[in-house]
Parts: C-alpha cells; sequence; structure tokens
C-alpha cells in the first residue's frame, strides 16, 4: 500500500484550520465548566439542597451513562425541535433552526464538561482537610472567601495531573462535533478523505494534529505543576 | 463576659450536650477536662458556632444570643470577638506561615496588608517563628505549625482565645514548645478556654478547671481544689486514671 503524501500535506494544512474551532469549544467549556463544576460537585457533595443534589446525580449518570456520539445526536436532532415548540408556544420570533450547530456543540460540551469535572473536583475536595474551611471562617472569612482564597486553589493543585487528562479528552471528544456539521478538525479531513478516496491517510493526518495539541496541553500542565511545586518547595531547604 | 446557660447539643439520636452552664471572666484561664465523648470539643465549637447548639442562651459583652436561633449577625459578632485553635492546627496549606496570620486579618476584619503583615509580625514573633514566616505549612514541624495556629488567633485580638485540644496531635518532645506559647498567652491575661489533656498545665496554668462527663458538667472549681479534694466520685476516678502518679492526686 502506497500513501497519497501530497494529499496528506495538504490535508494537514487544510486541517489546521479547524483547529481554532477545536480549541474554541475546549475553551468554552473548560472556563464555564471549572465554576460550574465546583459548585455542581459542592451540590452533590453536601446535604443542603437536596433536590438539586437528586437532579444532578440523576444528569451525571446520564452524561456517565450515554455514549457522547448518542448525546450528540440528542443535542443535534431532538434539542432545537424542543426549543422551537416552546418558541412557538410562547410566541417568540425567533428562528431556532438558524442558530449555528457550533451554539449546540458548545452548549453539549459545557454541560458535558461541568459533569465530567465536577467528579474530579469531588475527588479534589477530598484531598483538602475540612478543618481549614473551619478555621478560615473561624478567622472571620466568609464561606465563599473560604473556598476560593485556601480550598480551591489547592483543589486545582492538586489535581493538575487529573485536569491535564480531562482536558485531553475534552479535546479528544470534540472530534465527535463533525457529526452535527461543525466543522472542527476531524470533520475537515473526513470531507477531504470523501472527495479523494484517500480515508487512512487523512485519519493519519487526524491522528498527528491531535497528538500534537494534546502533546502541547500536557507540557503546559506539566509547567504548571512544576511552577507549584517549586512555589511550595522553595524554602524547604532554608 | 461571656455567659451561656442551657447548651444542648445533639448529633442524630446522640445527646452530646445535656444543658450546659457556663460563665467565664476576663482574665480567666478555663481548662475542660473530662474523658473522650464527654462533649468537651462539642460544647467548645458551640461556643464559636462551628458547631449550632439545639438551644441555650449565650451573653456575650452584653448582647443576649437564643443559640437554637441565632441570626448570622449574632454569629459574626460572637466570632468577632473569639478565636480558635484547632487540634490538628487546620493551617491554610497553599499559604505561608505569615498569610495564614494576615488571611483572616485582611479578610475578616479590613485590615490594611501593610497593617496586617505588621500585626502577624509582633504574633509570630510572640510564639517564636519570626524566623519561619515564608514557610509553608508542609515545611513546619507539628509543634510549629499549632505555634503559627497560636499566632492567627493572637493576631485577632480577640477577647476569648478557645482552645481544641492543641497539644493532643503533637509527638511527646513537641507538646512543651505549644504549652509554654499558651502559658506565656495566659500570662499576658488573655482569657482563654482549653480543652485537654494536659494535667500540669491545668494545674498551673488555669484560674478554673471544669470537669465534664457524659454531656453535662460535673464539677467546677479551682485547680487546687480539683485536684486534691474534688467533690465527685467521677472526677476523682478520672483523675486517679490519668495521674498514675495516685499520691498526687489527694
Amino acid at each position: 500500500m502506497t500513501l497519497n503524501y501530497e494529499f496528506m500535506l495538504e490535508t494537514f494544512v487544510e486541517s489546521l484550520k479547524g483547529i481554532p474551532v477545536t480549541l474554541l469549544i475546549t475553551a468554552i467549556s473548560l472556563l464555564a465548566a471549572l465554576p460550574l463544576g465546583f459548585i455542581m460537585a459542592l451540590v452533590r457533595d453536601g446535604n443542603k439542597h437536596k433536590i438539586a443534589k437528586a437532579i444532578l446525580d440523576v444528569y451525571a449518570s446520564f452524561v456517565r451513562g450515554v455514549p457522547m456520539i448518542v448525546q450528540i445526536m440528542l443535542m443535534y436532532v431532538l434539542f432545537p425541535d424542543i426549543l422551537s415548540l416552546i418558541a412557538k408556544a410562547l410566541h417568540l420570533p425567533i428562528d431556532i433552526y438558524g442558530v449555528p450547530n457550533i451554539a449546540y456543540a458548545i452548549l453539549l460540551f459545557v454541560l458535558w464538561t461541568t459533569s465530567f469535572l465536577s467528579e474530579t473536583f469531588r475527588a479534589g475536595l477530598h484531598t483538602v482537610n475540612k478543618g481549614q474551611l473551619e478555621a478560615a471562617v473561624s478567622n472571620g472569612m466568609t464561606t465563599f472567601q473560604g473556598y476560593t482564597r485556601i480550598v480551591i486553589p489547592q483543589v486545582l493543585t492538586n489535581m493538575l495531573p487529573v485536569l491535564c487528562t480531562n482536558t485531553n479528552t475534552l479535546i479528544k471528544m470534540t472530534s465527535l462535533c463533525f457529526a452535527m456539521s461543525v466543522i472542527e478538525i476531524t470533520a475537515i479531513a473526513k470531507i477531504a478523505a470523501g472527495n479523494n478516496l484517500c480515508y487512512v491517510e487523512a485519519y493519519l493526518v487526524t491522528a498527528l494534529i491531535y497528538i500534537i495539541i494534546c502533546f502541547t496541553v500536557e507540557n503546559i500542565f506539566k509547567f504548571m505543576e512544576r511552577n507549584v511545586s517549586k512555589k511550595y518547595k522553595r524554602l524547604a531547604a532554608g | 463576659m461571656l455567659e451561656v446557660r442551657g447548651i444542648q447539643k445533639h448529633f442524630g439520636d446522640q445527646h452530646i450536650l445535656k444543658g450546659i452552664d457556663l460563665s467565664i471572666e476576663k482574665g480567666d484561664v478555663t481548662v475542660i477536662l473530662g474523658p473522650s465523648g464527654s462533649g468537651k470539643t462539642t460544647l467548645l465549637r458551640c461556643l464559636n458556632f462551628l458547631e449550632n447548639a439545639d438551644c441555650g442562651e449565650m451573653t456575650m459583652d452584653g448582647r443576649k444570643i437564643d443559640l437554637g436561633r441565632a441570626s448570622a449577625k449574632d454569629k459574626a459578632f460572637v466570632k468577632d470577638r473569639t478565636a480558635f485553635v484547632f487540634q490538628n492546627y487546620n493551617l491554610y496549606n497553599n499559604k505561608t506561615a505569615l498569610e495564614n496570620v494576615t488571611e483572616g486579618l485582611i479578610l475578616g476584619r479590613h485590615m490594611h496588608k501593610d497593617e496586617a503583615i505588621k500585626t502577624a509580625r509582633v504574633a509570630l514573633d510572640k510564639v517564636g517563628l519570626s524566623d519561619r514566616e515564608n514557610y509553608y505549612p508542609s515545611q513546619l514541624s507539628g509543634g510549629q505549625q499549632q505555634r503559627v495556629g497560636i499566632a492567627r488567633a493572637i493576631a485577632r485580638n480577640p477577647e476569648i482565645i478557645l482552645f481544641d485540644e492543641p497539644t493532643s496531635a503533637l509527638d511527646p518532645e513537641l507538646i512543651e514548645e505549644v504549652l509554654s506559647v499558651m502559658r506565656k498567652v495566659a500570662n499576658e491575661g488573655t482569657t482563654m478556654v482549653v480543652v485537654t489533656h494536659e494535667m500540669s498545665f491545668a494545674e498551673n496554668v488555669a484560674t478554673k478547671v471544669v470537669f465534664m462527663d457524659q454531656g453535662v458538667i460535673v464539677e467546677e472549681d479551682t485547680p487546687q481544689v480539683i485536684f486534691t479534694h474534688p467533690k465527685e466520685e467521677r472526677t476523682f476516678s478520672f483523675l486517679k486514671n490519668i495521674i498514675h502518679d495516685t499520691d498526687y492526686v489527694i
């Protein structure tokens, strides 16, 4: 078997144009899911908001239990129909079907990442002893300040390796967005593959691009880990 | 200064505090003794609203508070006038010794940063840790961590400092450095309530010893009386068990 190298190079360059879309979905999902995931973790771990907790538990099971591709199809096929029914019922002059697909993709991935990260944060919250929050509150801080100044920085630090894996998982998951006609890396390669009947080449190129992205992300996280541990060990020798 | 009446607390079916009356005067060093499970720690935590009592009444600086229905303002009032030293120090692990002290001053007291640092340095000096202000808790020994915990408490200049078994988590050779800091704080006239098993501290530093068992105060008196002529049989048998040198008691 010979590979069409010329096609591979062309597709590689062409697919790079999908990176902004991939990174946009990833970045918005992460930025939104960081606070939302924390709130979800706190509600699910706490005992105060029983109804919210029950709903979020079901939601977490749904996100964990339903394959991503099925979730994407539900969001892409079913959700706009529901929205347009609601819009019609409320006589809202909105063209639901005019909403760009990427909006649905972002919404889905924000929801997915929130649930995904909430599990990470739940584990992370257990790495910080509750006494520190008590100390913060008895020292005059509000509970919110206790979380944002004391607990959450430690959770993020302790969970950096897991967050790295989470981020890479998210990036790779966005490749399924081609199924909802969002033109990102995978979609561009797939279209090129179909036009030229060069599937193997296209998938190899796609794999290469994702490896490069994920490798970069991994190193960014490694850099952060090093910096954090340096900060805590800076004076250990002194 | 601080007076509580009829504090009751349940955890589920367990009746932990069965009506506690306690009054603390300015400058008192009150030591609470008692077997584990007697409710000492719970009582201390209720005084600072780390735990909410089921019912009871508190009077602090003339402010009357119904403990069963304390408002957020009531709690803030009490928290602002008390400080808590924890059994496992509970230092903020992501903050240096200095930041552990300043954090509450800046956020809780709205103190200016420079002033907070100045206050914190005085407090760290008092506990003998001036040279460790930039160390993170993980770089400090247990005794040093607890001293930072005490510095964090005294820096707030509270009316009462509540100590919850401050030396129980420490290696024996580290206990003394913490006790000597506590003695120093006591000698400066700070009002303290201390839950501890350190009998020497109770005997030599306390102005009042309270013996608790099964959620009630069995007996309270000066250390001289408690350690030499306890009136209650339960106090006597507890002390006898704890202080092996029985000649010492009575």
